[in-house]
């Protein structure tokens, strides 16, 4: 929420100039009268000018945007926020920028603290609005580059698997990744997926549909 | 790191004024301990713990480029 006063002529103009300095439009905002304008004697002695209070409600994106810089400079990161495009339906992106050797920190084993910072990021934007809002933070195109080795791995555990007639299990990964993971398997027709553990060393295990030997127990 | 964990605590609650964050050093870990208004728990907790776990995760991450170890536990 972003509060400013302002004051004009009348109290149309005292709003134009309020909205000004908001950067924002007559249907975001909303404006409550200070001081309504007075003409005074001869329009010079006692008048008063129009004084109004505009708000607007933040968006999505800037309460995401604020709530990430904030976090990062109390993780002693010194970094800065991208704001992204809007995505289908109603989901927005945002990218941290910071010093490559900072990444690591951003990232954390897996994505795990950037996905810890997206999750909160979600909770704090979607506090009190009625339509939920989906919040995608990435770093670095950790996100496009973790897809693509996602998907080399299970290209390789595949492989591996047909040529052994065994099982294979891939590492422990979240469960978003696993997803990832089964649904590119599921277009070959050579092995099936399963995943086996519990969280956090949940895994897929890539079954070959030939297999030899006695089956594992 | 005290003040990373009142940021984190107080964005998620609805009574941010009664968020009170204590530091305890326990041998080489730092421990802190989050209270926060009773019908507040939830918000620091989350489903399954999940908004615990990434207020932890997300102070691990700090801690760890300080050479620290630190623990966060919350009171309910």
């Amino acid at each position: 929420m972003k509060k400013v006063r302002a004051t004009g002529r009348t109290v149309e103009e005292a709003v134009r100039s309020a909205l000004v300095k908001l950067g924002a439009t007559r249907s975001q905002a909303t404006v409550q009268v200070l001081q309504e304008p007075v003409k005074g004697l001869f329009g010079l002695l006692g008048a008063r000018e129009a004084e109004v209070e505009v708000c607007v409600a933040a968006t999505p994106e800037e309460t995401a945007r604020d709530f990430l810089v904030e976090l990062l400079r109390h993780m002693g990161l010194d970094a800065s926020v991208r704001v992204g495009a809007r995505l289908d339906g109603d989901g927005i992106s945002l990218e941290i920028l910071c010093e490559s050797e900072d990444l690591p920190v951003v990232i954390g084993r897996h994505g795990s603290t950037l996905d810890a910072m997206q999750y909160l990021t979600n909770v704090v934007v979607n506090q009190d609005r009625d339509v939920y809002i989906r919040v995608y933070v990435d770093a670095g195109d950790y996100r496009r580059r973790r897809q693509e080795g996602l998907l080399r791995m299970a290209d390789r555990a595949a492989l591996r698997a047909v040529r052994t007639k065994r099982p294979v299990a891939m590492d422990p990964m979240p469960s978003h990744d696993r997803k990832v993971v089964h649904t590119y398997l599921q277009e070959r027709t050579d092995v099936t997926t399963t995943s086996e553990g519990t969280d956090p060393h949940r895994k897929v295990v890539v079954v070959p549909v030939v297999q030899s030997g006695p089956p594992r127990d | 790191m005290k003040d990373l964990v009142e940021f984190l605590a107080r964005s998620l609650v609805e009574h941010p004024d009664q968020v009170s964050v204590t530091e305890e050093q326990r041998g080489d870990t730092l421990a802190y301990r989050i209270s926060v208004h009773p019908s507040d728990v939830g918000k620091v907790i989350g489903r399954q713990g999940r908004i615990a776990k990434s207020i932890r995760n997300i102070v691990s991450a700090r801690a760890y480029r300080e050479k620290q170890h630190v623990v966060v536990d919350i009171d309910s």
